[in-house]
């Protein structure tokens, strides 16, 4: 199946994607979301700042969101710069990138209809092309993410996408229904041209792709 | 299609001085939260033109709109269907109703709160509520406890004997005019 890949422009577009990704997480995990205010404990999520979108025959099928600034990793995770450092490894990638530039890739939705066709890797690799999670950048930004471990072990690995888990994500109740003891959260990095397999970070967008020429499955990360 | 009653819903007699209502799909609120605040905060300026002291009737009816309209959006079971907000100014109080469609669930934890709220219970309530992790129905409580209102609900079942048994809930708040006036 070949998909339409985007990133949203339009109000249309971005209101496609908040009410999708709204009706999933409601449903499964109770919240909501809101431009203004986030309360963790109220289950108030902040919307990203963008949203990529998956299109087939213009009928959105997933999205994904992107944490420009202030990423929830960063508000919520308590994670301090040495972490982030300790995360980065050598010092010459630590030369090259600042873990004061952050952005975050978030609130992942494949609709219902579409599921069952690997569309959540898919979509989470054509998050880390630089035309969406680069985009408005003067310099590459390292990109993170928090999450459930099996995220990581069965969406990101099997994407290629290789992760550096930085620590333990902290427990709120808006996570009550989504993270639990057996498969805890965690805040992750990736160091954009040394983890994010060059057919991900070099896609083009827009552009029309079909899953199966996009996701040979690699190694686990 | 079988309807009930809890807590206190009774019709008021006298014909109402104006009747505004406003609907929303429930998704809506889910998607922007703070339309909650906004919607109740539109209708408390509506209304207060029909009271003396309006800034202290305004942040009563917001205050009471916000927590019927926040407990609708959340515990609406399809958040397509509308949520309807309807106020009617009865002179000597007012009533505020949000109607929605939810589960059987919720029927059974808001009638319980509601038919113990009409026993007097607020101080109860509030207490256990404040000391446990469990926090359903507080806002509802505050609004008995802070400004004596009269809450009760009417539930209407969709489709009987299914499953998926779905009920339109009517939530009724009355108010009594002094109490929005803090007199």
């Amino acid at each position: 199946m070949r998909f339409e890949v985007r990133m949203a422009r339009s109000r249309e577009d971005v209101a496609r994607c908040q009410y999708a990704i709204a009706e999933v997480y409601n449903r499964q995990y109770g919240v909501v979301f809101s431009e203004d205010h986030h309360d963790l404990e109220a289950k108030i999520e902040p919307w990203p700042h963008r949203y990529l979108m998956v299109l087939h025959d213009g009928d959105l099928a997933s999205t994904v969101g992107l944490y420009l600034r202030n990423t929830y990793v960063e508000r919520f995770g308590q994670v301090e710069r040495a972490e982030f450092e300790h995360a980065l490894g050598g010092e010459k990638t630590i030369e090259v990138y600042d873990v004061g530039r952050l952005r975050e890739i978030t609130k992942l939705i494949v609709k219902p209809e579409y599921r069952g066709q690997n569309l959540s890797r898919f979509t989470i690799g054509c998050g880390h092309s630089r035309y969406f999670c680069q985009t408005e950048a003067d310099a590459p930004y390292l990109i993170t993410f928090c999450g459930k471990r099996s995220i990581a072990t069965r969406i990101y690995a099997p994407s290629g996408l290789h992760y550096r888990c930085v620590k333990p994500f902290p427990i709120y109740k808006v996570h009550e229904l989504y993270r639990s003891p057996e498969d805890p959260m965690d805040s992750y990095l990736l160091v954009p041209e040394v983890d994010i397999p060059p057919r991900w970070y070099g896609l083009e967008l827009p552009g029309e792709y079909e899953v199966a020429e996009l996701l040979p499955m690699e190694p686990a990360s | 299609m079988t309807t009930r009653l809890a807590g206190v819903f009774e019709e008021g007699t006298a014909p109402p001085l104006t009747s505004p209502s406003i609907a929303m799909p429930a998704m809506d609120f889910v998607v922007q939260w703070n339309r909650c605040g906004i919607t109740a905060d539109y209708l408390a300026d509506y209304l207060a033109y029909a009271f003396e002291r309006r800034d202290v009737a305004r942040s009563v009816i917001t205050t009471a709109a916000n927590e019927l309209l926040e407990n609708a959006a959340k515990f609406s079971s399809d958040k397509n269907a509308p949520v309807r907000i309807a106020a009617r100014v009865r002179g000597d109080f007012l009533e505020l109703e949000v109607e929605n469609v939810t589960d059987g669930d919720h029927v059974d934890t808001l009638t319980t709160v509601l038919d113990a709220l009409s026993r007097g219970e607020a101080p109860t309530l509030f207490a256990s509520r404040i000391e446990s992790t469990e926090r359903g129905g507080l806002g509802l409580i505050i609004l008995v406890r802070d400004y004596a209102a009269r809450l009760g609900a009417r539930i209407v079942s969709a489709n009987g004997g299914s499953l998926d048994q779905t009920f339109t809930v009517t939530v009724r708040a009355s108010i009594a005019a002094d109490e929005l006036e803090q007199r």
